[in-house]
């Protein structure tokens, strides 16, 4: 019985694990029009996204790209890549990260370490976000 | 606690117990990556938090010495006609942060309308300053409830991690060792059982 009950916990943690996921993503130039710019998360709370942040990625990404952006950029965490690495899928979100990071990009997605993860989430608190991957 | 689970030793429970084995690895490989980068954000504003309170610290006394001065050169009078100048009160938003699943309050400040006044210049920078200092506290209180969040959410993920890697993946490994050994001891005891009933219908052919 109690058996049961640790299986259904486990299986639990893996749905609860990424419900900090946007319900939807909107794009930086309409969160650019919001006087107060937020976003609805799956668990059903707003999570509000700093104004400097979103001026910063508009720096990088001009007027064309930020209509394309979706906003909060999804960092892909999954353990089966090594420990501590993480994967931007987004074409155009690795484009302007791989701007702000200073780090080379050609093509595809791209890969990040836990420095730059850090100096990501420093830089870019709340328009990015993280998922896990059970692998 | 026991080392082993307590089961009836057969050939599905031991399906079930492999599955379950693989379940716990993968929720523990995942909830350490979340340790990790909970760690991390902790630290990130840890050190936020120690820079804000030692720039607070250092500008908080120049404001009061200007107030000090401010008051004592022009009297109270033009410093409640200042105060009164500011078209928009000073406003703050609060709302939610979703750090990693943690949920943290954050606050937005509405920047006050001035009326620029070059009279007393002084008085000026000092309303700018109080401001920004203003501003400075409020991120410091963020930095300082988001620590305290992540915090108890790391202990929280700390102790499942934990729980997982010490108490539930080796007792279901134990148990299926366990199993194992029974299952071979079962196989032993059938091909000992077939020898000796074949050894025992040979004599029965021999005599």
């Amino acid at each position: 019985m109690i058996e049961n009950y640790i299986e259904r916990a486990l299986k639990e943690e893996l749905k609860i694990i990424n419900k900090h996921l946007p319900y939807k993503r909107t794009t930086l130039k309409e969160l650019m029009k919001m006087d107060i710019p937020y976003i609805v998360l799956r668990d059903g709370t707003t999570h509000l996204i700093e104004k400097r942040e979103l001026e910063l990625l508009y720096r990088y990404t001009g007027d064309e790209l930020a209509s394309k952006l979706k906003i909060p950029i999804i960092i892909e965490v999954n353990p089966s890549f090594g420990e501590g690495a993480a994967i931007i899928r987004d074409q155009i979100a690795a484009k302007v990260l791989s701007l702000i990071l200073n780090k080379e990009y050609k093509e595809g997605p791209l890969i990040i370490y836990m420095p730059h993860l850090s100096e990501l989430r420093r830089i870019l608190r709340t328009t990015t976000t993280v998922i896990f991957i059970p692998s | 606690m026991s080392s082993l689970l307590r089961v009836r030793p057969t050939k599905i429970e031991l399906i079930r117990l492999r599955k379950r084995l693989a379940l716990a690895k993968k929720v523990h490989r995942i909830l350490r990556e979340r340790l990790t980068i909970l760690v991390n954000e902790f630290l990130l504003k840890v050190r936020e938090a120690f820079t804000l309170r030692r720039k607070i610290s250092t500008n908080i006394i120049s404001v009061y010495n200007k107030a000090f001065l401010l008051y004592s050169a022009y009297g109270e009078n033009i410093v409640n006609y200042y105060s009164v100048n500011t078209k928009k009160k000073l406003k703050a938003i609060v709302g939610l942060e979703n750090i990693m699943g943690v949920k943290t309050v954050t606050v937005r400040l509405e920047e006050p309308e001035y009326i620029e006044t070059t009279v007393i210049k002084d008085l000026d920078i000092f309303r700018k300053e109080c401001v920004d200092i203003i501003k400075d506290i409020i991120e410091l209180g963020k930095a300082e409830k988001a620590i305290d969040a992540l915090g108890r959410e790391i202990l929280k993920t700390k102790r499942k991690v934990n729980a997982l890697e010490y108490t539930l993946i080796p007792q279901i490994w134990n148990t299926i060792r366990y199993l194992r050994m029974k299952f071979e001891e079962r196989e032993r005891e059938e091909k000992a059982r077939l020898k000796r009933v074949k050894a025992l219908l040979e004599r029965r052919r021999g005599e």
